[in-house]
């Protein structure tokens, strides 16, 4: 029998009483829902300044920033929590899929491209100072799943194509907990496998239990990639023997087993690009709030003769997103190469293997970014809910609270400091082990370029968070 | 997975908020009686101690409107920054001055808030983009 886990969410008393009950998620998922739709509607109806609309400010101040401490204190409970799912839950009683995703797109490339273009859509429509767009992305969102999830079987939305899920999946592998195995010997003499398959049990006995729409069967599932925390397992297992357990942040990246309903992440370049673009989209994310760089693209604007916005920005999303890993992590893994002596290992074999070290980093550096927003912006939900609820004609006593905010930026900007801080010790942390994994006792010589490379990003980092934030001026001048 | 009883509740949950929210509006405003314009100074604006200032005319007689209690609220353009407020003095011939102090660069948008003795207030929201460091 393996050791018992530290914590098992699922054991303790009371947490662990309310993950059995079936209702969990829908429970988990309500309040969200309800969240979401008071934010479509004072997005489309109520006031169209962002600081004073419950659209804007609980997505792009307290949403992602509690969506990301979440994932570093917890797990993946937002996707647990997601009410996109629970809508397209509902969307199913009435639609049953027919479809299987096409095999050839079951890849993460097409989750990346949209990933990039929510990234690019944020920073082209001024998303973060419009309600009603802000409005119309939810409504997209929950538009999408339906549509997706009522035409193909099983969680197509969330494995192949959601952006928020798989920006979750990649930084769920920081996260101390995951859902696992408790005794893997119990595992061995199952012969129902309800976990994948689910059960089908009588309504008296609970009903139907649903087997893991992601694919993941949990006797060689490891680690959290493409893990929602749906309970769906917890609530099939016959043996009780699938629990929320602690483990060491950041394991999953080190080692390369084989992986249910992911393979080896050794053999998926779509799984290293996630993880490059999902570091690089973290210095761009912050980019977009810093005068500097707003220099840089009133240059190429005046430069390039191209007044509109789109292909400025479009020309810094090719640059940070595709030419900068490129030349980076390049001549890293050319390094890599060198140094060990392995000159007949291609560099891509390299780069799959060690681009998921850049990880902690770029986690560390989108939990600073939102962090800063959060610290500084902590208390603004309360005016903003207080008007709204005045303009449903619900008065509450006392002034609006207008006065409302957060800590100093000064002090946020410590605070980023550190955050980025323990990232970069995080990524070089993985990126020994990674080495220890692969190269044995070259180690110290493989890990060398891949440190040198955690350096630059933390220095860049380090830069961009330090520059006066710039709450994303208009570049152009002219509102383009 | 959910049951048929609580796909139900969901579903009553959703149409029961859609039209709660769908039957709530903020209240049109009243045609306005006032052309407000304003100015900050320094001109291009930054960060630190700004004046806003503020001219009024009566846009049915278009002399200028003394008498009028101002105030001046900034609001960056981005969610998640504390509105800064400010009180505006009469400086003669309808026009206002209000001290403020823009926290941040970005974009900024000046919401006045104007009352003319016997009319009803009214508010203008004023773009104030590229606020510099």
């Amino acid at each position: 029998m393996a050791p018992a886990p530290a914590v098992d969410l699922v054991r303790l008393p009371l947490l662990g009483r309310f993950l059995r009950w079936r209702g969990a998620r829908p429970a988990l998922q309500m309040p969200l829902l309800l969240l979401a739709i008071a934010m479509v509607w004072h997005g489309l109806a109520g006031p169209q300044l962002a600081p004073k609309n419950l659209a804007t400010t609980l997505s792009w101040v307290h949403y992602r920033s509690i969506l990301v401490i979440s994932l570093l204190i917890a797990g993946n409970v937002f996707c647990a929590a997601c009410p996109f799912m629970l809508v397209r839950q509902v969307a199913r009683r009435f639609v049953r899929p027919r479809f299987t995703w096409p095999q050839r797109l079951r890849t993460k490339w097409l989750s990346l491209a949209l990933l990039i273009l929510i990234l690019y859509s944020y920073e082209l429509f001024r998303l973060w100072s419009s309600p009603r767009l802000t409005a119309w992305l939810i409504l997209a969102y929950f538009a999408g799943a339906v549509a997706v999830d009522s035409l193909f079987k099983h969680a197509t939305f969330c494995k192949f194509l959601c952006p928020i899920g798989q920006f979750n999946f990649v930084a769920s592998a920081i996260s101390p907990l995951e859902v696992a195995v408790r005794d893997p010997d119990v595992c061995s003499g199952c012969r129902t496998k309800d976990c994948i398959r689910g059960r089908r049990t009588t309504v008296a006995a609970g009903g139907p239990r649903r087997g893991c729409e992601m694919a993941l069967f949990q006797p060689l599932k490891s680690g959290n990639m493409d893990c929602t925390f749906c309970l769906d397992c917890i609530h099939a297992c016959p043996h009780d023997n699938i629990g929320i357990v602690s483990r060491r942040p950041g394991e999953e990246m080190v080692y390369d087993r084989r992986r249910s309903g992911i393979g080896r992440f050794s053999r998926r370049p779509d799984l290293a690009a996630l993880s490059i673009v999902f570091t690089f989209g973290a210095l761009i994310n912050a980019l977009g709030m810093i005068g500097p760089v707003y220099t840089l693209e009133a240059w190429l604007a005046r430069t390039l003769h191209l007044p509109q916005r789109a292909p400025i920005l479009g020309l810094l999303f090719v640059a940070v997103l595709i030419v900068a890993p490129l030349l980076l992590i390049t001549p890293t893994c050319l390094l890599t190469q060198r140094l060990t002596g392995m000159r007949s290992t291609p560099l891509t074999d390299i780069a799959r293997r060690y681009a998921h070290c850049l990880v902690p980093l770029g986690f560390s550096i989108w939990l600073a970014h939102y962090s800063y927003h959060l610290l500084t912006g902590l208390w603004t939900f309360v005016p903003v809910a207080q008007s709204a609820l005045s303009d449903l004609g619900i008065f509450l006593p006392g002034p609006v609270r207008w006065d409302l905010g957060g800590i100093s930026p000064a002090a946020a900007t410590s605070i980023e400091q550190f955050l980025i801080g323990c990232g970069l010790l995080g990524s070089l942390q993985t990126a020994w082990r990674i080495a220890e994994s692969v190269h044995g006792a070259a180690k110290r010589r493989a890990v060398l370029p891949w440190a040198v490379l955690c350096l630059l990003l933390w220095s860049a980092a380090l830069w961009l968070l330090s520059q006066p934030m710039d709450m994303r001026g208009t570049f152009l001048g002219n509102g383009n | 997975m959910l049951a048929l009883r609580e796909s139900r509740t969901v579903a009553l949950v959703v149409a029961a908020a859609v039209a709660l929210a769908s039957g709530c509006h903020r209240p049109g405003g009243a045609a306005p009686t006032l052309l407000v314009q304003c100015q900050i100074t320094p001109s291009p604006a930054r960060v630190g101690p700004a004046t806003a200032l503020i001219q009024l005319t009566d846009l049915a007689t278009g002399h200028p409107a003394p008498g009028a209690v101002v105030s001046v609220e900034g609001d960056m353009s981005h969610a998640g920054m504390t509105p800064v407020f400010a009180t505006a003095k009469a400086i003669g011939d309808g026009r206002y001055a209000a001290p403020l102090t823009l926290t941040m660069a970005g974009d900024w948008v000046m919401i006045v808030h104007a009352a003319v003795p016997g009319r009803p207030a009214e508010e203008r929201q004023i773009p104030l983009p590229g606020v510099r460091p």
